[in-house]
């Protein structure tokens, strides 16, 4: 008998473990729409293999989850020249890369090197670097040709790569490219686990990771592709998936009534343009931009296409940027004052037919679809150049295989009015694999532009950007659409805020954990 | 024998070489830059040119073409542009996955396909002969992604009984490789659990292709069948007084087979090629996915790679399909 | 000319004129079924379930889906024609050119013809389609590549049949020109075309679906009921009839086709046997 009660403690803790998951760390399946190119994070500037970068690498400096405020994560500390051109960061001493090795300033040195030799990917936010030097250890400066505003914010892409690692595995003076295709040299919260190309890749903690494990974060993922929306529904619904990337609102709108499911709308910097090519034959003439920017049915575009689930422009810019201003004119559907334009340009209904090119596997069709029946009623025909994105940077890469009209989006490093606008309106950003698919080249804009960017007293700079805003109305080389939402759903027992609005559509894993 | 074999692999040559060159005249006229497309969105033109020069994108096309095919004469199948990987290494791959679907739906199909072939034969105009009419017609009209839509909402969105897609589920991990076949693989090992996961998967992607396909074979075999219920020698067979059943098995169904296997050799070298679609909505990481990424992202020797292998195994299924006659029918000899 | 092959009574043909008389008709004059615009843009009525005003429920663009099955019939059909008058008249020019000149041209032309079989048929559709761009007139000529090499060797084994026959050595001997005594022969021609083009009709019409499922093919606001059916897949769980519907078209008219070419394949009973290249135009069936 005096036997049981000793007993009973140990039954309890031998049921307790029997009722509990064999494993209790936290494991999450996460289903995405598209196969990243490459896990390579120069390439971060697509959102596809920044949704990996932000789990397997870590910049020296990041964004708070769900905000625009910047915080220090491999760098313990940073400071500016008086000139402004030169930065100097101190790499924080307990920074580990995956294969157990400290983080220096040479691997620091390395990554600007190699982001400067390449040319590619994030570089396009980086063009007025100009280089970096090893001060000492954990001390390195990057230096500027002039000084940027949007440099800090910038920062928040450019992974820290592994030198040490990659040195041995460059192929023909690559960089380590063909290396980094399906393989990391990160020192983010996250290592590699396993790499399928074309179906999933598999993520585990990394014990080192220097913000440390005290809290409750996810333990392991696995990111798969399931390209077809109905079924990353149904994978989610049945318990096969925990989170789930969602790019329509009608399914959005379906999921929010499903018992267990929660569904997130958060704010992102994603800006949704459409480019009028300015050299094209019937679109040079300013007059006839502004009438098909007026003919584009925004409401309806927000209210019935998305449910609400977008956001207006404010001017030229998302509401959430920076200079981006209230009292800004929002895009607006004015179908007389587009005739007037048009009439006064000379145009007469009938006698237009314009290309537009877009990318329908991303779900721009609808977009196409209203622009097509907002120019139907001024008389104007538009037809379908239904392509990829590749396709599409290549069409756009030269003048001569330009359409007359394309979809563009621009997907931020950082909250800096700079980032959207110098990459769609600078003539430097026309052709060969730039974003100014409106091949709009105007000395006055560059020269605005470059100001901007260099003016660091932010009242300033907002002034200058206000400038910009009317000349572009004006001029209209890009017509802004809307502000994306980005949609996802997941099980109610996955908590955490993932989404920053610094890095659209990615996952941040160490902000997640279950319940 | 062998002699004729090795001379119907001498043949195939001329065929492959005519092949490549379609493929290679194809890709190149694709358009857009494949040295864009390997350098990145926001090379300069200088880095342009030196990484055209590195790939030999600035000769002559006839020059890059023999390069290619020297390189190839090698076993090496070139490197893709855009993933920066030895082409042969992926489709070591990805060709297992097309593999494991293929061989699902031709056992399904076959196994279904020619006894529902015979069944009907053998009661000609009767309800069994209808149905599988309807079905057949059913089978073969109906497109093939319309099917995996029906498929997919049925028994993964209403009844939840199957995977919707994908090649194993994610807590599942992949068996050792030994051909890359997942449930070969899980069966060699012995992970019973692995292999079940696998079939699972296997079930929806393999029962799509396999309704037109098994409607297809029965269709043929029942054809067949009547064509040779109908010949000199069954009616003597059946003369003799030998029972019916000896008369089909020994006498009809063997003739009837023939053509039977040239569909069924049709069918396998079709979906070498044409499982682009399924892969697409069923998530399956195999060939057709490979096709499909390299054709639009102007990946030459992704392109060139997968059109070679996938007509190789068409030339060798035809020559099995021939050699499968001969065994068949006593009067075909090859020397 | 092959009045012969329509004659006599047969259910499947029957049918199956029916079915594709129908489409047919939407294609020809769609105004008989339909009064609403087949490419506008109505938002506010967007994903409309099945009701008396639209019967078969409207799309994610608001339009009626009833009205976009019916114009698409003309693509579909469209398609399915020209791709087969594209594939019959170059086999017949390339065909008769080898049958009837022999030679080293037939070896040449011949060997061609292996080399275009032997491609795998989608991969092949698909390169066509990416070097011509997308669109529906591309995907015409994409599908046309896969189907011609099957007629030339149709007409070429017609010719090579005929060449022994007398009115042809007869024609030969009086002194006729080679052109004067093809055009002789092709009438001849004409029924295995016919048949076999009724067999084909139906896997044209599944493979150039394909192609517009995949985002070639007709570009929006062009109604083709394969892109129709990717662009429901979305609304596949709740809005179910924006896929099914186009999809079950689809589905009717390929039973129509292909019960008019059994019909008329069995009237022209053709050898199943022979190396598997001689029936390979039938692998591109289940695209």
């Amino acid at each position: 008998m005096s036997g049981w009660p000793r007993l009973l403690p140990c039954a309890l803790v031998l049921i307790a473990l029997g009722c509990a998951p064999a494993d209790e760390r936290s494991h999450v399946v996460l289903l995405t729409e598209g196969i990243p190119p490459t896990l390579d994070p120069v390439a971060a500037d697509n959102s596809r293999v920044d949704t990996l970068a932000i789990n397997l690498y870590s910049a020296l400096l990041q964004y708070r989850p769900g905000t625009t405020d910047l915080r220090t994560d491999l760098a313990a500390s940073w400071q500016v020249s008086d000139d402004a051109r030169r930065y100097i960061f101190d790499v924080r001493e307990d920074a580990l890369f995956h294969d157990g090795t400290p983080v220096l300033a040479e691997d620091v040195k390395y990554t600007v090197d190699r982001m400067l030799a390449l040319k590619i990917g994030v570089w396009a936010f980086f063009t007025s670097v100009s280089g970096a030097e090893v001060l000492d250890e954990r001390r390195v400066a990057i230096d500027l040709f002039q000084p940027f505003a949007g440099f800090l914010s910038a920062l928040t892409r450019l992974y820290i790569v592994n030198a040490d690692l990659i040195r041995p595995n460059d192929f023909q003076g690559d960089f380590g490219q063909r290396w980094l295709q399906n393989h990391e040299a990160g020192s983010g919260p996250y290592r590699l686990v396993s790499f399928q190309p074309g179906q999933q890749i598999t993520v585990e903690r990394f014990a080192g990771y220097h913000r440390g494990w005290e809290s409750r974060h996810v333990d392991r993922a696995v990111f798969r592709v399931l390209r077809e929306e109905a079924a990353r529904r149904i994978a989610l619904v049945n318990g096969d998936a925990d989170w789930i990337f969602v790019s329509s609102a009608d399914t959005l709108a379906a999921l929010a009534g499903e018992p267990g499911i929660r569904v997130n709308r958060d704010a992102s910097l994603n800006q949704s343009y459409i480019a009028f090519n300015t050299q094209s034959r019937h679109l040079g003439d300013a007059r006839v931009r502004r009438a098909l920017a007026l003919a584009y049915d925004y409401e309806g575009h927000i209210e019935h296409l998305m449910h609400g689930n977008a956001a207006q422009a404010h001017g030229v810019l998302p509401s959430g940027a920076e200079c981006a201003s209230p009292d800004s004119p929002r895009p607006r559907t004015d179908l007389d004052e587009a005739r007037r334009l048009l009439e006064s340009a000379g145009i007469r209904p009938g006698e237009m037919e314009l290309t537009m090119a877009f990318e329908g596997t991303t779900g721009e069709t609808p977009m196409f679809e209203i622009m097509r029946a907002g120019a139907a009623r001024l008389g104007i025909r538009v037809s379908a150049v239904d392509i990829e994105w590749d396709a599409k940077l290549a069409t756009f890469s030269r003048l001569e295989t330009s359409t007359d009209m394309g979809t563009v989006w621009i997907f931020a490093p950082g909250p800096e009015a700079h980032h959207y606008l110098f990459a769609l309106a600078h003539s430097s950003q026309a052709g060969n694999g730039g974003n100014n698919f409106a091949w709009y080249r105007s000395a006055a804009m560059d020269e605005l532009l470059e100001a901007a960017a260099a003016e660091l007293d932010r009242p300033l700079r907002c002034e200058l950007y206000r400038e910009i805003e009317a000349k572009w109305l004006e001029e209209m080389p890009f017509a802004p659409v809307v502000t994306m939402v980005a949609l996802s759903a997941q099980r109610e027992d996955l908590q955490g805020s993932a989404v920053s609005l610094g890095h659209p559509l990615t996952q941040n894993l160490y902000a997640m954990w279950r319940e | 024998m062998g002699s004729y074999i090795a001379r119907r692999l001498l043949q195939m040559l001329p065929v492959l070489l005519g092949v490549s060159m379609l493929t290679f005249a194809l890709t190149n006229l694709l358009p857009g830059d494949p040295a864009r497309a390997a350098a990145g969105r926001h090379a300069t033109p200088q880095q342009l040119e030196e990484v055209r020069e590195r790939l030999g994108l600035d000769r002559p096309l006839p020059v890059q073409y023999a390069m290619y095919m020297g390189r190839l004469a090698r076993g090496d199948l070139g490197t893709s542009l855009t993933s920066r990987q030895a082409v042969a290494g992926e489709l070591r791959l990805f060709f297992p996955a097309t593999l494991e679907l293929l061989l699902a739906t031709m056992v399904i199909a076959v196994c279904v396909g020619i006894p529902l072939g015979v069944l009907t034969a053998t009661r000609r105009g009767r309800w069994p002969d209808r149905a599988f009419l309807g079905f057949s017609y059913v089978g073969v009209g109906m497109p093939v992604f319309f099917t995996a839509l029906l498929l997919q909402i049925v028994f993964a969105g209403w009844l939840r009984v199957l995977p919707i897609a994908g090649r194993l589920g994610l807590e599942t991990v992949p068996p050792p490789i030994y051909t890359g076949i997942y449930t070969v693989d899980a069966l060699l090992a012995g992970q019973w659990a692995t292999l079940l996961d696998a079939l699972r998967h296997l079930v929806l992607p393999a029962l799509t292709l396999a309704i037109a396909g098994a409607a297809e074979v029965g269709r043929i075999t029942r054809r067949s069948m009547l064509q040779a219920l109908d010949e000199d020698y069954v009616r003597t067979a059946r003369a003799k007084g030998l029972p019916e059943r000896t008369v089909w098995q020994r006498h009809a169904l063997p003739n009837a087979l023939l053509p039977t296997t040239t569909v069924i050799g049709l069918q396998v070298a079709f979906l070498l090629g044409g499982t682009v679609l399924i892969e697409n909505l069923f998530s399956w990481g195999g060939l057709g996915t490979y096709a499909w990424t390299g054709i639009f992202r102007l990946d030459i020797p992704v392109i060139m790679g997968i059109t070679l292998i996938a007509t190789t195994v068409y030339l060798l299924v035809n020559l099995g399909v021939d050699l499968v006659y001969a065994r068949l029918d006593p009067r075909i000899r090859y020397e | 000319m092959s009045s012969a092959l329509f004659r006599g009574h047969d259910g499947r043909l029957v049918a199956g004129i029916a079915i594709v008389g129908l489409f047919a008709t939407m294609a020809v004059a769609p105004g008989l079924f339909t009064s609403l615009d087949p490419a506008g843009l109505n938002l506010e009525g967007r994903l409309m379930p099945p009701s008396p005003a639209h019967w078969l429920g409207t799309d994610a663009t608001g339009n009626d889906v009833f009205t976009r099955i019916v114009y698409g019939a003309r693509t579909t059909l469209g398609t399915v024609i020209a791709v087969l008058a594209i594939a019959s008249l170059v086999g017949i020019a390339i065909g008769s050119a080898s049958g009837y000149v022999g030679g080293w041209l037939d070896s040449l032309l011949m060997r061609t013809t292996d080399v275009f079989l032997a491609f795998p048929p989608l991969i092949l559709a698909l390169a066509t389609n990416a070097v011509l761009g997308r669109g529906l007139r591309q995907t015409v000529i994409a599908v046309a590549v896969l189907w011609w090499p099957a007629y030339a060797r149709l007409v070429r084994g017609q010719i090579l049949a005929m060449r022994r026959q007398e009115f042809v050595e007869s024609a030969r001997v009086i002194g006729a020109s080679r052109i004067r005594i093809i055009r002789h022969m092709l009438p001849n021609v004409i029924d295995p075309i016919i048949v076999r083009a009724s067999i084909d009709a139906g896997f044209v019409a599944l493979t150039a679906a394909s192609l517009s499922f995949l985002g070639l093919g007709a570009q929006p606001p062009t109604p083709e009921w394969g892109r129709m059916v990717a662009e429901g897949q979305t609304f596949l769980l709740d809005q179910w009839w924006v896929a099914a519907f186009p999809g079950v078209a689809l589905f009717i008219l390929v039973v129509g086709f292909n019960l008019i070419g059994e019909a008329l394949g069995d009237r022209l009973t053709q050898p199943w046997r022979g190396s598997g290249a001689a029936v390979a135009g039938l692998a591109t069936e289940n695209t």
